[in-house]
C-alpha cells in the first residue's frame, strides 16, 4: 500500500486496508481523503469528548470466531440522541464482506456486514410500521446469512426511523466524510438472529445486516479505560 | 465526564454526571426537566409536581446481577387514569449499557431492551421472542408523571405511549409504542430479597401486594412432587388392573342347603380345591331371612393334613313401616374375607343357628383370586389428595394473577 504523508503536518498517514478512503491524522487531526495518486485535505476534526465509551480505535474483538480491529469511527447525532459506528477491519473476509461495522447505541452493540444495495426509494415513502420492499435476489443473499429472513416479511417492518447527521470522525473510513450530509436510517424489526437496518441514500439505499450481541460476547481487548469504572 | 450547568429555569446549579450520554436531566432544586443534548440547555418541562420519592438513592453505585450499576434516573409512571402508579429506576454501566429496575405494588422487575422485535400473534394475543411464547396480560396507555436524575433520551413529562405486556412467568415481554418507535423490552421478576440486598434497602422495602403479572408461582416447587404422586397413582391403577386381568376371580365352591330345623346336625359340604393362586379367598352367605337372622359357624378342614380353620358368618335383615315410610336394616347376603389358606383339598362343616321363623334355604359360596378394592381405593384416594390440593392452590394463584387482567383465561374474574 502506498504511503501517504499528512499534507498539514507531514506525519505518516495510516491506511491499513484498501477499503479505507479517508483518515484523520493522528497527530494534527486533519481530515484527509485519498484519491488514486494524491491525497486531499478536507478539514480538521475536533477531538470527541467520549470518556464513557470503552471502545476506541485499536480495540480488538471477535465475531463468530473471526477477529476484527476497530480502525475508525463516526458519530451520528439525531434530535433524540446519538450513536456511534465503528469501522472494522476483519482478520479474514466473512459473508463476502471485506470489512464490517460495529454500531453502538445506548449500550447496544451490533455487528454489521458490508451492506447490500437496494433500489433507490425515497425515505418519505416509509414510516414506522411500514415494510421495506426487498427484491428477491437481495433476500436470497440475506437468506444465505440466515434462513429466518427468507419467508418472513415481518422482519423488514420499520420499528424506528430517524434522520441523523455525522458530527465526528476518527481514524479510517470507507468514504469521504461529509458533515453536511443527512442520513435517514430505518431500524427494522429484524429476527432473533439477524439485525437489519436500512440507510436511505440519494442514488441507492443500502441494507445492513448482522447481529446484536452482548458486550461480553465480543471478547474485546485493548479497551479504553473508563475513569471510575 | 461530569458537566456543571445552570438551570435556565431557576438559576440553580445542576450536575450532569454522564453528560456525553444523557440527553435530559432534572434540576434538583426546581424539578424542571432540561434538555442537555446541545451546548445550549433548554427547558423541556418547566415544572413538575413532586409526587413520589425514590427509595433507591440516585447517583449511588450498586452491584446487581453481576455488574456494577449507577442508579441515574427515576421515573414515576401510571396508567391513563393515574390510579395505578409504579416507579422505574434507570441503571447505567458504560460497558453493558442501560437497564431498568421497575417496582410495581412492591414487586420488582429487572428490564432489558430486547435484541429484536418480538413476533406478535394478534389473533391469539400472543408474542414470541427467543423461542418462548408470551400471553397478553395488559394493554393500555402509559403516562410518565414525574422524573428525577438524568436520562439517555429526551424525557417529556406527561408523555403518553401505548404499552403491551405479555407474560410467561417469571418473564414479561413489553412493547412501548408511539408514532416514532416501537421498543420491546424483557423483564425478569426479581425476588424482593435480591433487590433489598443489592440496593441496600433493608427496612425501606415497600410491601408487596397481590400477585404480580409475571410472578413465578410459589407452587412450582410442589409441581414436581404432584407430578411424582400422580405417576404413583397411575402405577397403582396399572398394577391393580393388571392384577385383575392376570388373576381372575373364580368360584371354587357353591351349594344351597335346606336350613336344618335344629342347631345340629352339622352340614358337611362336598370337597373343593383351593389353589396357591394370588388374591384372597372370599366366602359369601345368602339366606332369605325376613325380620330375622341366620348365623353359621364354619369349619374349613384340609382333608390331607386335617388342619382346621374356623370362622363365623351370618346374615340379618329387618324391614317395616313407620311414620317416615318404609325402612330396612341389614342384608340377606354377607361377604367374608379370609386370609389366604394353604393350597389343598378342603370341605366345610357348617353349623347353623337362626331366629324364628327360619328361612328355608341358605347358599354358601367360596371364591378365590379376589382383589382388595378397599386397599386400592384407600391408596388411590389418599394419594390423589395431594395432586388435588396442589392443583387447587396453583389454580387459585393463577386466578389471582389474572384477576387484574382484561385477558384472563379464568371466566370467574367477573365474580370478584
Amino acid at each position: 500500500m502506498k504511503d501517504f504523508l499528512c499534507p498539514q503536518c507531514g506525519a505518516g498517514l495510516k491506511f491499513t486496508t484498501s477499503y479505507a478512503v479517508s483518515t484523520v491524522c493522528e497527530f494534527c487531526q486533519s481530515l484527509v481523503v485519498r484519491h488514486d495518486l494524491n491525497i486531499e485535505l478536507i478539514g480538521k476534526e475536533a477531538i470527541l469528548q467520549d470518556d464513557l465509551n470503552p471502545l476506541q480505535v485499536g480495540t480488538r474483538g471477535l465475531f463468530q470466531k473471526t477477529g476484527f480491529v476497530i480502525i475508525g469511527g463516526v458519530r451520528l447525532n439525531h434530535h433524540e440522541g446519538f450513536w456511534q459506528e465503528w469501522f472494522l477491519q476483519l482478520d479474514s473476509p466473512m459473508q463476502n464482506s471485506g470489512y464490517g461495522w460495529l454500531a453502538q447505541a445506548q449500550g447496544e452493540y451490533q455487528f454489521l456486514f458490508e451492506p447490500l444495495d437496494l433500489p433507490a426509494e425515497s425515505a418519505s415513502k416509509y414510516s414506522v410500521g411500514s415494510t421495506i420492499s426487498v427484491p428477491q435476489d437481495i433476500r436470497k443473499k440475506l437468506g444465505k446469512w440466515s434462513s429466518s429472513l427468507l419467508g418472513d416479511s415481518s422482519a423488514f417492518k420499520i420499528t424506528d426511523m430517524r434522520t441523523a447527521q455525522m458530527t465526528h470522525f476518527v481514524g479510517q473510513l470507507p468514504w469521504a466524510p461529509d458533515k453536511e450530509r443527512q442520513r435517514t436510517i430505518a431500524e427494522l424489526a429484524s429476527t432473533e438472529d439477524t439485525k437489519l437496518t436500512v440507510e436511505f441514500g440519494s442514488s441507492k439505499n443500502q441494507i445492513y445486516y448482522g447481529q446484536v450481541l452482548n458486550f461480553e460476547d465480543f471478547k474485546f481487548q485493548n479497551l479504553k479505560e473508563v475513569k471510575g469504572w | 465526564m461530569v458537566k456543571a450547568i445552570t438551570c435556565p429555569s431557576c438559576g440553580g446549579p445542576v450536575t450532569v454526571k454522564y453528560a456525553e450520554q444523557s440527553l435530559s436531566c432534572v434540576c434538583p432544586a426546581c424539578l424542571a426537566v432540561l434538555s442537555t443534548a446541545n451546548e445550549s440547555v433548554s427547558i423541556l418541562v418547566k415544572s413538575q409536581l413532586k409526587n413520589a420519592k425514590p427509595i433507591i438513592t440516585l447517583g449511588q453505585r450498586y452491584n446487581f446481577r453481576g455488574h456494577d450499576w449507577d442508579v441515574i434516573g427515576y421515573l414515576v409512571r401510571s396508567d391513563k387514569t393515574e390510579t395505578y402508579k409504579w416507579s422505574e429506576y434507570l441503571l447505567f454501566n458504560p460497558y453493558v449499557g442501560y437497564r431498568f429496575l421497575v417496582c410495581m405494588d412492591g414487586h420488582w422487575n429487572y428490564v432489558t431492551k430486547t435484541k429484536s422485535a418480538a413476533k406478535v400473534d394478534s389473533i391469539l394475543n400472543r408474542a414470541t421472542y427467543l423461542d418462548k411464547t408470551y400471553t397478553l396480560f395488559h394493554k393500555g396507555q402509559v403516562k410518565t408523571l414525574f422524573v428525577l436524575g438524568e436520562f439517555y433520551w429526551r424525557v417529556k413529562a406527561n408523555e403518553v405511549v401505548m404499552a403491551f405486556d405479555y407474560i410467561n412467568p417469571p418473564e414479561m415481554l413489553s412493547l412501548e409504542q408511539d408514532a416514532d418507535e416501537e421498543i420491546w423490552s424483557i423483564g425478569e421478576y426479581v425476588p424482593k430479597r435480591d433487590v433489598e440486598k443489592a440496593f441496600k434497602l433493608v427496612g425501606k422495602m415497600p410491601l408487596d401486594l397481590g400477585v404480580a403479572p409475571n410472578q413465578p408461582s410459589p407452587h412450582n416447587q410442589d409441581k414436581t412432587l404432584a407430578t411424582y404422586v400422580s405417576s404413583l397413582i397411575a402405577l397403582v391403577v396399572l398394577v391393580h388392573f393388571g392384577f385383575l386381568v392376570a388373576v381372575p376371580k373364580r368360584n371354587i365352591f357353591e351349594a344351597t342347603y335346606s336350613v336344618p330345623l335344629s342347631t345340629s346336625p352339622t352340614i358337611t359340604t362336598a370337597p373343593f380345591e383351593i389353589s396357591d393362586k394370588a388374591g384372597y379367598i372370599e366366602t359369601e352367605l345368602f339366606a332369605e331371612v325376613n325380620n330375622g337372622w341366620l348365623e353359621t359357624t364354619v369349619e374349613a378342614v384340609e382333608e390331607n393334613t386335617g388342619e382346621e380353620y374356623e370362622f363365623d358368618q351370618g346374615v340379618e335383615y329387618y324391614s317395616g313401616y313407620d311414620s317416615d315410610g318404609s325402612w330396612s336394616e341389614g342384608s340377606r347376603t354377607s361377604d367374608r374375607r379370609i386370609a389366604k389358606l394353604p393350597a389343598g383339598k378342603y370341605h366345610l362343616n357348617i353349623t347353623t343357628a337362626w331366629s324364628y321363623p327360619s328361612p328355608s334355604t341358605f347358599t354358601f359360596r367360596v371364591s378365590e383370586g379376589n382383589l382388595s378394592w378397599g386397599n386400592f381405593f384407600f391408596a388411590f384416594f389418599l394419594l390423589i389428595l395431594y395432586p388435588i390440593y396442589y392443583f387447587m392452590r396453583a389454580k387459585n394463584f393463577e386466578k389471582n394473577r389474572w384477576s387484574t387482567s382484561d385477558y384472563s383465561p379464568y371466566w370467574s374474574q367477573h365474580d370478584d
